[in-house]
């Protein structure tokens, strides 16, 4: 090569590149036509942005069309029957202290209750300034819920779709769980079942879908909603026990090597499985402790409610009655296609029904903590009891009719002639059975609702008056409940008090509500403040001059542990401003004027 | 070659980048601009702090925080991504071994080899091993003039034809990439591949390379292949090394990939379109990780990179010092482009768009600062657990606070989970015992960022040289003199941590 030649060619390096037109869309032809070309591509990008949302829509159908429905319902009870249970105001309510209290603070949520609800909550809450509804008629929650049940009815469609089940099939099975009444119900009160099922389905689903195909990401995603359920219900900590057990013993059984090597693959899919639930598990623990000095109060809380209330369990067959009755009208197909599952698991030896049965563990959990005393029996409580029915069905469908055999879920071979004949012959039947099942379970899961010798009745005290000619004594509490709060606000109001004003204990059943409806709730001094302690040692000297007492509730609030017998305004620490009698659950609310310095009892009993 | 074409090739490897784009060169660190800046920026801080101390600890505090916070995230993200198809090019060994040897291109492989003898014979091996007709192998050993002991290996050995050992004149600044550069003034191929002295390449690497290029458009300028270790069991540094480039290589840059955005190569197995290359101004001599910085360079110029299915075993540094630095040197080099790329943020904008800039920032930023952020949280939990909420309080108000909490929880947590959940897709259950030690490394990666960082304020450009052939045992043809020429350490790292035996072969598992 002469030195030219290479002088050239070096130079070449420095020459002009050679680079493709602009991948990075830097384009120079914007200019000029400027309005046109914007009103032509905006033009495009609707056009686009509509069939974009069209799709989205058509082929997540089974989460939006339920979504639309609950959220009607939501509007229902929200708006034209203003019936919204406590407990998920009370849900709405921690997150709507993180925010708006007179101390908003994270841990304002508190710990009595598992807070993955109240943190969804947090969401829509931010927007309340903008429209009050949504902490006043509890629309946040209502919003959440109603997502929530709409990603169950989704994630159930999925996995049905796991089994090979047929469109048709699948369609119908999920529009008979997404429009049981007790789904819808629970879909659109705000309540923390519909994260409850919504976990419990989406871990069933992926740790299924990870046992057939073994991609570990699913493993992972299996993990996380274990995890994220733990934080919304304690009883998926059983669902995640039982779920790590099958990984193990799965992975295990399928992976190859020597004994060692095996061991460390399940431990390692058992790790994957199991991390996030521990962090959760852990990391709410930890934060409890660091915070109320208790590391599991979510436990304890529980079972100091239902032991003070005097509740006490039946025997075992009262209690065994009472749940059989509860899951069969909840779900008529459960019982009959676990018996027949289980069956033939273990006639054909099929090790691919345990990760399908993961909700069932929830269930026995609850069984077994009613037996205890530990748990009201509310209906509520089997609620997953209805998707556990659908999975263990599709299960069943799919493997009778050998639909598994398309993508290997079961181990066992089936000619594709006999594939044939069972698809035409046996489909016909078990299908019939299935759907027939699931349309039973809607009219038996309303009756079920409105019994109120089913369950604690807790649905009726929610619902009687919308389906009763006559209202009654129940229907009547809830009205009156409406008026007392709406009474107390505008006595707040036209009081017009300075912020902190008023100590309140907000454990009883109302006071969250009136909390969450009033124009200014920063008036009210609540335990979640953190000066709570010290305002109720000697509320005078912060400015404070009023208290709020619970007259009617079963255990004495905090203000009354702190001044016994004040409620009554006889000994002259305070005057009674006004009484407010809802004569409903709510019991009787008093407004009491501090007259003169009150003497703090030496055992005040703070939560 | 003639003494004036030497110093042609010379000038254009040392100078063209910086005649071609000197917006781009590392020549020098900052711009007069860049300085400005930076100064008015610490001034502006100094006189904060002193004004009103809390208020800015409060916003340092809230930067650091959320800056970590997405950094996270991003990574995450990437993750998830890398489980597209789209997020790597596969070319199966069938297609790869099957194309005719006269529809192959001439590839020219550069190799710099910077004193180390004692790696040459088994290095050309391995490429004897490659599947490529050798009459359009063009492999050039890139040598410095003065480094006779390598010289006179490569002498006695006689490589077969398709070697050709280049003698790159002794001229400053002594980098690989202005040997890189000086290689490439030569290159015949139209392929070009870069691989460092102790690599163990896939043998049907270039055909795929190769492929794959003729079937991708011309806006891809790069393909890099996998990057995993030969001596991965050697030691728990090995391992957790293994673990850490497996993320890089198996899932962070394949999510880069997916996205379709710039990926910071890595410094070897890279294949280059040769006009591609030279029409960019090549390696930037001054830069540190000229690699990293090629990657970003090239989407600048609208290219893109993408990943290769097929490893290249390297050596693992298998000893804590030297790791340090390795690393030390990467995280710099890190800093160093992107303190290059963001001269001119507007051009930076205007070129690539806010997202992909955020993507850089994100990605060549948050590499070393994640290391670096994180003693400082480590410290402050500590200090937490210690004393109590209360002297903190007052720098984390709720909002800071509470990202500093999910920082700390679910950042370390993420990271942690996928460490051991990328053994497990790779299939490698053998590492999974120190999957899980594997915050310890984190602790050696926030060490060789403080040392980084400490050497970017005061040797901006001094280069870390890595000792190769730790792998061998009883090999103790590094000279110390050797040693004491690479650094400033000294000559204790050529003798001193001889590790078990764990050949090339033997212990490679894939």
């Amino acid at each position: 090569m002469t030195v030219s030649s290479l002088a050239s060619r070096v130079l070449d390096w420095e020459g002009t590149q050679t680079g493709p037109e602009s991948v990075n869309g830097t384009g120079q032809e914007s200019g000029g036509r400027g309005l046109r070309a914007s009103v032509k591509g905006s033009i495009v990008f609707a056009k686009e942005l509509l069939s974009f949302s069209y799709h989205r829509l058509t082929k997540r159908s089974s989460f939006f069309v339920p979504l639309v429905v609950y959220l009607s319902c939501g509007y229902l009870l929200d708006f034209v029957f203003r019936s919204f249970p406590g407990d998920a105001v009370s849900r709405m309510a921690n997150a709507f202290y993180m925010l708006y209290s007179r101390d908003p603070h994270l841990a304002s949520v508190g710990f009595v209750w598992t807070p993955l609800t109240s943190f969804a909550d947090f969401i829509p809450l931010l927007f309340r300034d903008l429209w009050m509804p949504l902490s006043s008629h509890d629309v946040a929650g209502t919003l959440v819920s109603a997502m929530f049940m709409a990603g169950a009815a989704y994630q159930l469609e999925r996995l049905l779709g796991g089994f090979r089940l047929d469109r048709r099939m699948r369609t119908i099975l999920v529009a008979t769980f997404a429009l049981n009444p007790m789904i819808v119900f629970f879909g659109a009160n705000g309540m923390s079942e519909a994260l409850y099922a919504f976990f419990s389905i989406a871990s069933t689903r992926y740790l299924f879908e990870w046992a057939r195909s073994r991609s570990t990401r699913l493993l992972a995603y299996a993990g996380v909603m274990l995890g994220l359920g733990y934080l919304a219900r304690n009883e998926v900590a059983v669902e995640a026990f039982v779920g790590l057990l099958v990984v193990l013993q799965q992975s295990f059984a399928k992976s190859k090597g020597t004994i060692r090597e095996r061991a460390l693959q399940s431990s390692m899919d058992g790790f994957l499985l199991a991390a996030p639930f521990a962090v959760c598990f852990v990391g709410w623990a930890v934060a409890s402790y660091v915070i109320t000095g208790i590391a599991f109060q979510q436990y304890s809380g529980n079972q100091v409610l239902v032991q003070a209330s005097g509740f006490k369990p039946g025997s075992i067959q009262e209690i065994l009655g009472h749940e059989a009755a509860a899951i069969m009208l909840l779900c008529p197909l459960v019982v009959p296609s676990a018996v027949a599952a289980i069956w033939l698991a273990f006639k054909r030896k099929l090790t691919t029904l345990a990760p399908v049965v993961l909700p069932a563990f929830g269930l026995a959990f609850t069984l077994a903590a009613y037996a205890k005393g530990i748990l009201f029996p509310w209906l509520r409580y089997y609620i997953l009891a209805i998707p556990l029915g659908y999975i263990i069905a599709g299960w069943l469908l799919s493997e009778i009719s050998g639909a598994s055999q398309f993508r290997g879920i079961s181990t066992r071979k089936v000619s594709s002639t006999e594939l044939k004949v069972r698809r035409n012959s046996l489909m016909r039947l078990p299908g019939f059975v299935v759907l027939a099942l699931g349309l039973v379970g809607m009219p038996t899961s309303a009756y079920a609702m409105l019994d109120p010798s089913i369950g604690q009745g807790e649905t009726v005290q929610q619902l009687g008056f919308i389906f009763h000619s006559k209202p009654t004594k129940g229907d009547l509490a809830v009205e009156h409940k409406r008026q007392a709060i709406q009474a107390i606000d505008d006595f707040i109001t036209k009081l017009g008090l300075r912020n902190g004003s008023v100590v309140v204990d907000n454990d009883d059943s109302c006071v969250p509500e009136v909390l969450t409806s009033i124009g200014n709730p920063k008036v009210f001094v609540i335990p979640n403040d953190r000066d709570f302690q010290r305002i109720l040692a000697d509320p005078p000297a912060f400015g404070t001059h009023y208290l709020m007492v619970s007259v009617h509730g079963q255990a004495p609030d905090a203000i009354s542990n702190a001044y016994p017998g004040i409620a009554s305004g006889a000994n002259g620490q305070a005057t009674v401003v006004a009484t407010f009698d809802s004569n409903s659950q709510c019991g009787t609310l008093r407004l009491l004027k501090i007259s003169q310095e009150p003497k703090g009892s030496s055992q005040m009993n703070f939560r | 070659m003639e003494e004036r074409e030497a110093s042609i090739r010379l000038g254009a490897s040392v100078d063209g980048l910086s005649h071609l784009a000197p917006e781009v060169s590392a020549r020098t660190l900052l711009s007069t601009a860049q300085k400005k800046v930076l100064l008015g920026l610490l001034g502006a801080l100094i006189v904060l702090l002193l004004l009103a101390t809390n208020t800015t600890l409060i916003v340092l505090m809230a930067m650091v925080i959320f800056s970590y916070l997405a950094s996270v995230a991003f990574r995450v993200y990437l993750f998830i991504l890398s489980a597209r198809r789209s997020s790597v090019e596969i070319v199966d060994d069938r297609i790869a071994a099957g194309v005719p040897a006269d529809e192959l291109p001439i590839y020219t492989v550069l190799i710099p080899a910077y004193r180390e003898p004692h790696v040459i014979d088994e290095l050309i091996d391995k490429i004897a091993r490659f599947d490529y007709p050798t009459e359009k192998l063009d492999v050039k050993i890139l040598v410095e003039a003065d480094d006779t002991e390598t010289l006179e290996v490569l002498a006695a050995r006689e490589p077969a034809e398709q070697f050709e050992v280049v003698i790159v004149p002794v001229a400053e600044p002594r980098t690989k990439p202005k040997a890189l550069n000086f290689g490439l003034t030569l290159a015949r191929g139209q392929l070009v591949a870069v691989y460092d002295v102790e690599d163990d390449p896939d043998p049907l690497q270039l055909r795929r390379a190769a492929v794959a290029m003729s079937s991708l458009g011309p806006d891809v300028g790069c393909l890099q292949a996998k990057l995993t270790y030969h001596n991965q069991m050697q030691n728990i540094i090995t391992k957790w090394f293994t673990i850490d480039y497996l993320m890089w290589f198996s899932f962070f840059l394949p999510g880069l990939g997916a996205l379709k955005t710039l990926v910071p190569l890595g410094g070897t197995s890279n294949h280059f379109r040769t006009e591609v290359l030279r029409a960019m101004g090549a390696w930037d001599p001054y830069n540190v990780t000229e690699d990293a910085d090629l990657g970003v360079r090239m989407y600048r110029e609208g290219y893109v990179v993408k990943v290769l299915e097929s490893l290249t075993y390297e050596e693992a540094n298998s000893d804590f010092v030297n790791w340090v630095r390795q690393r030390s040197r990467w995280y710099k080099g890190y800093v160093q482009s992107l303190f290059v790329h963001l001269r001119s943020p507007i051009e930076l904008y205007r070129e690539i768009g806010p997202i992909k800039m955020g993507h850089m920032i994100m990605f060549v930023g948050g590499t070393p600062f994640l290391a670096l952020a994180n003693p400082i949280f480590w410290f402050l939990t500590f200090l937490w657990v210690l004393v109590g909420p209360g002297p903190l309080q007052s720098i984390f108000p709720a909002p800071v606070y509470y990202a500093g909490l999910i920082c700390f929880a679910l950042g370390n947590f993420s990271i942690y989970y996928i460490s051991v959940a990328s053994c497990r897709i790779a299939g490698r259950r053998e590492l999974f015992l120190s999957s899980l030690l594997i915050p310890a490394y984190w602790v050696m990666m926030s060490i060789a960022a403080v040392k980084a960082f400490w050497q970017l304020i005061f040797t901006p450009t001094f280069w870390e040289k890595t000792v190769h052939g730790l792998h061998l045992q009883g090999n103790l043809q590094v000279s110390p003199a050797a040693a004491v020429a690479e650094g400033q350490s000294g000559p204790r790292e050529a003798v001193g941590f001889r590790q078990d035996e764990s050949g090339p072969s033997g212990s490679s598992s894939e």
